[in-house]
């Protein structure tokens, strides 16, 4: 705790005081005739304490300690002035060194030393009143008046105790805030060195993040400076020390990328920015771009670039095994079909002959065609299955492609002698547009209307469409020998037909992935399938629904992006 | 008689669609690559260019390319007859304006005789 009193409100205080003390001492000799007695002696007095008090003020001023030794000489010096007052100038002098004592003890000395001195001083006054009251001594002032200056001391006393507390409560206070100050900086720099030590230890995770990565990552700054690069970007890229620079790779990616350019946008949108299939030499490469964005400025870009040279292979060859798998297995059913049906058609008077050599003929006709079926539904379920299949939604009349589906239908149901049945909303054509592939439709068609013909001997098969609950939805009744509960639980699976076993398959019937293709088809088209009823002896019927057509103005269901 | 000009590597292909083609009337003539297929294109016009895509060598879609059916030929059809599938190539081959897209296990002589006459 200091003691220093150079504070300009401290002094403005202490001058204050002083001011005081005179302006009561003042009072008392208004209201006493007796005290102006002798003017003079009381002028000599004033002017002395009044010019200790005022050095002793700008001695207090210009040190900024309290002094021990020097102030308890000074006190001793005041005691002693105060004393000869006391005995040869009378009561003016007496009386104003009676309020300005502690005044002066206090200005000189610190609190403690003032108090002893202050009581030192009190012992001379009780003497002196003592003395002049029991008549040993005789002071040119009564006991009335020596009391009254009495009075006025301990007034004085009170009052500069009284300051002094006030003053060291405020030095307190202020040296607990000076405290408080110190411990809050204290506080402060160990949060400081804290978060260094976050910021550090969160710098060296970021690096070590950015190092393990399998991506190369670059960082250019706003002037296009490569300004952090791990080291996969290096084999990512294939670069050596010597190539890196913005501008090798700018070059390298060719003018189809136009990478400053691509960076420009980048900075300019602050919006990530993906390039798939950029070609450098032989890789194949995806670079993703992100801005790095502080208080919504762009500082920097991050670009992730990605090896996909594999993927691609990988993806071609995968495309390339569903179109070769179906160039080289139909081509030469084709021929087997094609020239089986040119027997049939161009030599049917040779074969006419010979009843055996027409059945051969028909059966290798009949064979080759469920083949080529058997090969398109192994390709389909596969291509369906790893989701490389294409959907072309548009909005079409649903009833036209069932008429369009029967009517090429129609042949093999006249050759079973079965009838195939469309309900009024279709023919009337009165039904709403969906929305779906209609080639897949068609498919589904053909799948479901063929698999309810291929069961039924007799009676035949009813196709009913209408809408319910904003879906179009397509029936189709037949009169077979219906399924059994066993053979419920089978379908829409993969190579299930409705039968019990392997071992007991009807493969004249099918592959038993028509209603597995058609399951995938419609979920890819947001539609449904379903056995709606089923009696064993009696027939089944079998619905899908599909997404009806928004009205104008309306966005259509989206479809996933399939790859092609 | 309608004229073809069938491109098509394939032997059994050959045989059997000019074969039918003819027993319907049609008069077919075969390139078996598709550089014989542009030199015959110079010196004749067809009716119907009937397009394998698969060929050894260019491919179908060369052939596509290098003769623009528009302006060299306008009154001829291109139909293409292939058993490979492929959306990006269907969709490639579609954008050159063919006639058809057809897929050759589904048509056997008597059904392509039958669809290029409804063509016409």
């Amino acid at each position: 705790m200091s003691n220093t009193i150079t504070e300009p409100d401290i002094q403005q205080r202490l001058w204050m005081l002083y001011v005081l003390v005179v302006v009561a001492w003042l009072y008392i000799i208004g209201l006493s005739p007796v005290l102006m007695a002798d003017h003079k002696a009381f002028l000599v007095g004033l002017n002395v304490v009044d010019g200790l008090i005022a050095a002793a003020v700008a001695w207090r001023a210009w040190r900024t300690n309290r002094v021990g030794l020097m102030g308890d000489i000074a006190c001793l010096v005041g005691v002693v002035m105060i004393s000869s007052f006391l005995l040869i100038s009378g009561i003016d002098g007496a009386i104003y060194s009676a309020t300005a004592a502690p005044v002066y003890f206090y200005l000189i000395t610190s609190r403690a030393r003032a108090t002893v001195w202050a009581a030192n001083l009190m012992v001379v006054y009780l003497t002196a009143y003592i003395l002049v009251s029991t008549g040993h001594i005789a002071l040119p002032y009564s006991v009335t008046n020596l009391g009254l200056f009495i009075a006025s001391y301990v007034v004085s006393c009170v009052a500069v105790y009284a300051y002094a507390s006030q003053k060291d409560r405020m030095e307190e206070a202020l040296a607990q805030s000076v405290a408080s100050l110190a411990r809050e900086k204290a506080s402060v720099e160990l949060q400081v060195r804290e978060r260094t030590r976050q910021l550090f230890e969160e710098h060296a995770k970021l690096a070590y993040s950015i190092e393990s990565l399998s991506q190369g990552l670059i960082v250019v700054d706003g002037h296009d400076h490569i300004i952090v690069r791990n080291t996969s970007a290096a084999k990512v890229l294939g670069y050596g020390k010597r190539q890196w620079s913005l501008d090798n790779l700018a070059h390298d990616a060719g003018p189809d990328v136009e990478l400053y350019e691509v960076l420009k946008r980048v900075r300019e949108k602050g919006r990530a920015l993906t390039l798939t299939g950029v070609k450098l030499g032989s890789r194949i490469l995806q670079l993703s771009l992100a801005p790095v964005l502080v208080a919504k400025h762009v500082i920097s870009v991050v670009m992730l670039i990605e090896d996909t040279t594999e993927a691609k292979l990988q993806e071609r060859s995968r495309d390339e095994f569903f179109s070769i798998a179906s160039h080289e297995l139909r081509t030469p059913l084709t021929a087997i079909r094609g020239n089986a049906a040119m027997i049939k058609q161009y030599y049917g008077k040779v074969l006419g002959k010979d009843g055996d050599l027409s059945g051969m003929i028909t059966d290798i006709h009949e064979s080759s065609v469920r083949l080529i079926e058997i090969v398109n539904d192994f390709l389909d379920a596969s291509r369906l299955e790893q989701g490389r299949m294409q959907f072309i939604p548009t909005e079409f009349d649903i009833a036209e492609v069932i008429e369009k589906v029967t009517y090429e239908l129609g042949a093999y149901s006249r050759e079973k002698k079965i009838y195939l049945r469309l309900d009024h909303d279709i023919k009337s054509r009165s039904l709403p547009h969906v929305y779906a592939d209609i080639d897949r439709v068609k498919q589904v068609l053909y799948n479901v209307i063929g698999n309810a013909m291929k069961f039924v001997d007799h009676g035949g098969v009813a196709i009913a469409a209408y809408e319910v609950h904003g879906r179009l939805k397509i029936s189709i009744a037949d009169t077979g020998p219906g399924i059994s509960e066993d053979g419920q639980r089978l379908l829409f699976r993969k190579f299930q037909q409705a039968s019990n076993s392997i071992m007991t398959r009807d493969s004249t019937r099918g592959t038993g992935l028509g209603l597995y293709i058609s399951k995938l088809l419609l979920e890819q088209m947001h539609g449904t399938i379903d056995l709606e009823h089923t009696e064993v002896g009696h027939g089944s019927t079998f619905s899908f629904t599909l997404p009806l057509a928004k009205p104008l103005g309306h966005k259509n269901i989206q479809y996933k992006g399939v790859a092609r | 008689m309608t004229s073809v000009l069938y491109v098509e590597d394939t032997e059994t292909m050959q045989k059997m669609y000019s074969f039918g083609l003819e027993q319907e009337g049609f008069k077919v003539t075969v390139a078996a690559s598709a550089g014989s297929a542009l030199a015959k294109l110079e010196g004749e016009k067809f009716d119907v260019i009937l397009l394998d895509l698969m060929l050894s060598g260019m491919s179908g879609l060369d052939v596509l390319k290098a003769y623009d059916v528009k302006t060299q030929s306008p009154g001829t059809r291109v139909v293409v007859l292939t058993n490979m599938e492929n959306q990006s190539v269907k969709e490639r081959v579609e954008s050159y304006g063919v006639a058809g897209y057809l897929n050759k296990s589904e048509y056997e002589p008597k059904q392509l005789a039958d669809y290029l006459k409804g063509l016409a």
